[in-house]
């Protein structure tokens, strides 16, 4: 079986393909069109995607930042997405939304191409991002390999 | 005014909102309470009567108190955050 039809929950939904670490972006907008560039290189999502979470936090704010150093960029089904999955970024500096400059590093991009396929996905996701330790450890992942292991 | 229903909510109610919906159930739980029902939406459902409690993150907070009683979370992975505010909601409505 190929990395890329690994399977979360019986979805097949994040691959190593999806998975990468980077030293920093200029911006958070810069952040967010990285993060989902592997989405749109395999086809997951339309170019419009990015600048669609774009304009979704400059009109509602930041709230696709979950938790300390964790974001969840990610828009509607009708704002570019073709088919369900999951890419993951991790940027070794912080990178700040919003006026109160809240810091992020690990980003979980997700393309929901309804409002139900990925639920077993992200579910699984939130169990892990819920240990504060796992999450220290998964901050300091030094290679894709040791990123990706921590969610599948 | 007994809570029977909550709603959590975000931008685009299928990602954020999802993960606090996940959370706030391990709260309840938590705190023994099975007979809140809890959903995860847009803000547009947002509204005077879609729910008893609204809950969402920090930075919504202002347009969920125009719809109700609510919560704003400033960590929304965080189970220990949803249960200190959800206990201090229930102290005062009960």
């Amino acid at each position: 079986m190929t990395e890329r039809n690994r399977f979360i929950m019986g979805i097949e939904i994040l691959s190593k393909d999806n998975v990468q670490i980077l030293e920093e972006a200029k911006d958070w907008k810069e952040a967010i069109r990285i993060c989902i560039k592997p989405l749109e290189r395999h086809g997951f999502v339309e170019e419009r995607y990015k600048e669609e979470i774009i304009s979704n936090i400059e009109s509602l704010g930041p709230y696709i930042v979950i938790g300390p150093y964790i974001a969840l960029p990610h828009a509607r089904p009708e704002q570019g997405v073709i088919k369900s999955q999951i890419s993951i970024t991790l940027f070794k500096k912080s990178i700040y939304f919003g006026k109160d400059e809240i810091p992020a590093k690990l980003f979980v991009s997700l393309a929901a191409k309804d409002n139900e396929s990925h639920l077993d996905a992200l579910a699984n996701i939130t169990e892990v991002l819920q240990n504060e330790e796992v999450v220290k450890e998964i901050l300091k992942s030094k290679d894709v390999d040791t990123l990706y292991q921590y969610f599948h | 005014m007994k809570i029977k229903k909550i709603l959590c909510f975000c931008g685009s109610g299928l990602g954020t909102s999802f993960v606090m919906e996940m959370n706030v159930k391990k709260a309840l739980k938590n705190l023994g309470i099975d007979d809140i029902e809890v959903e995860h939406s847009t803000i547009d459902d947002v509204m005077p009567g879609a729910a008893d409690l609204f809950i969402c993150g920090a930075d919504l907070l202002p347009n969920a108190l125009k719809a109700g009683m609510a919560i704003g979370l400033n960590n929304m992975v965080s189970v220990e955050e949803i249960q200190t505010k959800l206990k201090q909601i229930f102290e005062q409505e009960n």
